[in-house]
């Protein structure tokens, strides 16, 4: 059974069998079209690096937010509120959200200046957690500055149903805003297909104008933390909140923003606090 | 049967403890249409998400002949429906995207891709082809909209109405005349809802709409029938949350096989990217 009563649901509010506070310090943010990864910031957790290869992430990857004792088969945790204040966002176009994503799987050694199919260090490694690939995204994220000019990538993979060879549709690459570390692209996904399960290569269109590196994360989305402008939130299911999302054990906490308008910002750390409750579903 | 009994109710299912688990539902959305990138928002209009591609993947492929959509259709959120004759109801939606507006999900019934913005004739959206709606199918609540797919129409301002059918079964009706063409409404991706005649709640059918005069660009446009189920409001900062039992008076059920979408009316120009995410309970 989950949480049966209001008044116990008022009661692990009280006293939350995990609390997970992080900052992060934002000292980049992305614009137009690409999201910011928040895995090279530093903060809580360290700073995140590029993989030499490629491997499967968990909650002891450097990079990862928080680490915390599996709860005794038969239980979960369950996120049951949130505090966010985010400080660290002021784009033209200020944004107030983070994702908190699983990241699974991430990869690195993919260079900006080659328009043929890349496979330095692919196909990602295997899923460990999410392994249908079912829900799971993939993203771009940007480790050593990319090139100026302004092209397209896409990615070949396996979907969630085990089919190879799918290719997702073109997404924009390097140009104005684009071009620095912890830039974070969302690679659109061929029609029908709900998920990754792995990519096997990347090919740009044409060269960016600068190698740099960057690489393949797959991440599962786990929670939306909203914020209201200029000011901290707390969100709980008596303030907003409808879902209590079951965290999975090992799981590699890691936040992202999504993409904000704007081309001008100024940057502070991002804190928040996730509260989870114990149940046995 | 009831959505809920009270909120003791509506923890319990949340938090696993109901009779299924419940649905957290993640949409992501990047500003592009197949290939290309998506027409920018226009302030104050709508603009649909339909073929935006993203997560799950969208083609972006024009609709074509008349039919139904379900939640197998190419851009319609991923839904399981629930079992052993429950209900399942919409309980919160949340996004962050590129910039202030609105957010609507409904469910789209039926679409028709393939019209032509220089076609001064009754062009037919159901009539003839035997196509009826499968859900809602009294037709109460159900709303009209014209769609600009991926070709934008002409720069001729002119107007378009709709020969329906209403939600007393009443044929023949006419929605109010509304701007089509020229600038702000002719976009590829820009969304024109058609006013219902006088005293309708609603619509069972669309049999054709009609141009008033060409607009001079054929374009590819189309109609689709769709029923609310909720909106929220986006901040300055592209962010918005709500729910639905706290929030707005009650969670609204979705059906078996809804074929969920999104509307945006924007109150930015910020091209549209990001994520949408809402949830859903079984009861």
């Amino acid at each position: 059974m989950g949480i049966a009563t209001l008044a116990a649901y008022r009661a692990a509010l009280s006293a939350p069998h995990q609390i997970i506070s992080c900052v992060r310090t934002v000292s980049y943010l992305a614009s137009v079209d690409s999201w910011t990864s928040l895995w090279q910031s530093g903060g809580t957790g360290g700073v995140g690096a590029a993989p030499a290869t490629t491997r499967a992430c968990n909650s002891s990857t450097l990079g990862a937010i928080a680490q915390w004792p599996a709860p005794t088969a038969g239980n979960y945790l369950r996120l049951i509120s949130y505090q966010i204040v985010p400080c660290g966002f002021n784009r033209t176009n200020t944004g107030s959200s983070i994702v908190i994503f699983d990241r699974l799987v991430d990869h690195a050694g993919a260079v900006a200046n080659v328009a043929t199919a890349q496979t330095t260090n692919l196909p990602t490694a295997a899923l460990t957690r999410e392994t249908t690939g079912d829900g799971v995204w993939a993203f771009i994220e940007v480790y050593g500055a990319i090139g100026a000019t302004t092209t397209t990538v896409t990615i070949s993979y396996t979907n969630q149903a085990g089919v190879a060879g799918r290719t997702s549709l073109a997404q924009t690459i390097g140009g104005s805003f684009r071009t620095a570390a912890q830039n974070l692209i969302p690679i659109p996904l061929q029609d029908g297909d709900t998920g990754v399960r792995s990519v096997e290569s990347i090919t740009l269109a044409a060269t960016t104008g600068t190698a740099g590196n960057f690489g393949i994360v797959l991440a599962k989305p786990w929670a939306l933390l909203n914020s209201k402008l200029h000011q901290g939130w707390s969100v709980d299911m008596l303030r907003g909140m409808r879902e209590a999302p079951r965290l999975t054990d090992s799981a590699c906490l890691w936040a992202a923003a999504p993409s904000l308008g704007g081309t001008t910002f100024t940057t502070a750390p991002i804190g928040f606090t996730l509260n989870l409750a114990r149940v046995d579903s | 049967m009831a959505a809920f009994t009270d909120f003791s109710d509506l923890i319990n299912n949340a938090t696993g403890g109901g009779l299924a688990l419940p649905q957290t539902t993640w949409v992501q959305k990047v500003g592009r249409v197949g290939a290309a990138a998506a027409q920018a928002p226009i302030v104050g209009f709508w603009t649909s998400l339909w073929t935006y591609a993203g997560t799950p993947g969208v083609g972006g492929a024009n609709p074509g002949a008349v039919a139904v959509c379900t939640s197998a259709t190419s851009g319609a959120a991923p839904l399981t429906n629930p079992g052993g004759g429950r209900q399942l109801w919409m309980v919160s939606l949340a996004a962050s995207l590129t910039g202030a507006g609105s957010l609507l999900c409904y469910d789209r019934l039926l679409q028709i891709g393939g019209l032509s913005g220089t076609v001064t004739t009754a062009q037919s959206v159901q009539s003839g082809s035997g196509v009826i709606l499968t859900r809602y199918t009294t037709g109460v609540g159900n709303q009209i909209g014209v769609e600009i797919y991926n070709t934008a129409i002409g720069t001729t301002l002119t107007t378009i109405t709709a020969s329906y059918t209403n939600q007393a079964g009443t044929a023949g009706r006419t929605t109010v005349a509304v701007s089509i063409g020229s600038t702000n409404f002719r976009e590829a991706q820009r969304i024109i809802w058609l006013p219902l005649q006088d005293g309708d709640t609603g619509v069972r059918s669309v049999e054709t709409v009609t141009l008033a005069a060409t607009t001079g660009t054929a374009g590819n446009f189309g109609v689709f029938i769709a029923h609310p189920i909720k909106s929220i409001s986006l901040g300055f900062d592209g962010a918005g949350r709500e729910d639905f039992l706290t929030g707005t008076p009650a969670p609204e059920e979705v059906l078996s096989n809804a074929c969920l979408a999104f509307a945006y009316q924007a109150a930015s120009t910020n091209a549209i990217n990001g994520v949408i995410n809402f949830c859903l309970q079984e009861r």
